[in-house]
């Protein structure tokens, strides 16, 4: 049977994905910075629930786990968005840790502690606005999603040889809770209606991921490594 | 004006070349050649970080004068 470990297990993106896969034969473990975010009936298929703050790179260095892991799912990513120069070393310091450090570190305990099956298959969340769309006020997101693109493209190689797969998925601009909390405070309706003008598929919605993310995960994708799937609409084409 | 010389002195990091020295409460800080919509974001980013007050784009929309922001930090 498959095991599944969900990191940022609270998120829009990861819960939507949990709902779509409820009724699979999994058993998933999460890591999860609070678990009374996740909503009651996702609560309820998940096995094993470690709570961490990715921000806290010491802490989560002690993760450890009883069981191996065949399918990795991360989903964690903050966006701080002021111009640049506003930054703080606090904002930098945290955007890089939550979103690419903890990613790396995890990665390094995941493989050095033997929790990977062979033929274990990683998807990394990034952005299209590390790859194909620069944004003003957003330089440390698209920096710390750019990374992770590196960080997949090398490792895949070095994973090969067990044949453990690594990818990352860079989806376009997503309707999620957050996405309106900071658009109502920098977005007006006429921007909102542009944006809507990018992207030729209409703007993505909670589960638009889902099936790339399970395509990238099973064995359908299995001659698949290093790659990073662009998932936006359409957007890159406009 | 409570906050009026706080307000006038953290409006130096949202505008680069502009001489804020001479900014006043009847000062139109929009109406300038450096307003744009990354101004608009570093003036969001300064009143949340300098007063703890969360203002949207709409809201500066609606405001002129360094006066009405003020009273809307105020309020």
């Amino acid at each position: 049977m498959n095991r599944m470990l969900i990191i940022a297990a609270s998120s829009d993106l990861s819960i939507s994905y949990l709902e779509s896969i409820k009724n699979d034969e999994l058993d998933i473990d999460v890591i999860v910075r609070d678990s009374s975010r996740i909503p009651e009936n996702i609560l309820s298929i998940i096995d094993e629930i470690h709570e961490f703050d990715l921000n806290d790179l010491e802490s989560l260095y002690k993760f450890i786990s009883t069981s191996k892991y065949s399918q990795i799912i991360f989903f964690q990513g903050i966006d701080i968005i002021k111009p640049f120069q506003l930054y703080n070393i606090n904002d930098i310091s945290q955007t890089f840790n939550v979103n690419v450090l903890s990613i790396i570190l995890l990665i390094n305990i995941l493989i050095s502690k033997k929790y990977l099956l062979k033929e274990a298959s990683i998807v990394i969340i990034s952005s299209i606005s590390g790859v194909t769309k620069g944004t003003p006020g957003h330089v440390l997101y698209s920096s710390s999603k750019a990374a992770l693109i590196g960080l997949v493209k090398s490792l895949s190689l070095e994973l090969s040889r067990r044949n453990i797969r690594i990818n990352c998925i860079s989806p376009g601009l997503i309707e999620t809770e957050s996405l309106f909390a900071k658009n109502n405070q920098i977005l007006s309706n006429e921007e909102k209606l542009a944006y809507d003008s990018k992207y030729p598929l209409g703007i993505g919605k909670l589960d638009s991921l889902n099936g790339t993310i399970k395509f990238l995960l099973g064995t359908s994708s299995k001659w698949i490594t290093g790659q990073n799937l662009i998932v936006d609409g359409g957007n890159s084409n406009v | 004006m409570k906050n009026q010389d706080e307000l006038i002195n953290a409006l130096k990091d949202v505008f680069e070349d502009i001489d804020t020295s001479s900014f006043d409460l009847k000062t139109e800080f929009k109406n300038n050649d450096e307003w744009d919509s990354m101004t608009a974001l570093s003036l969001i980013t300064i009143i949340d970080q300098e007063f703890g007050k969360s203002i949207s784009g709409e809201k500066i929309k609606e405001l002129n004068t360094i006066e009405e922001l003020i009273l809307f930090i105020n309020e």
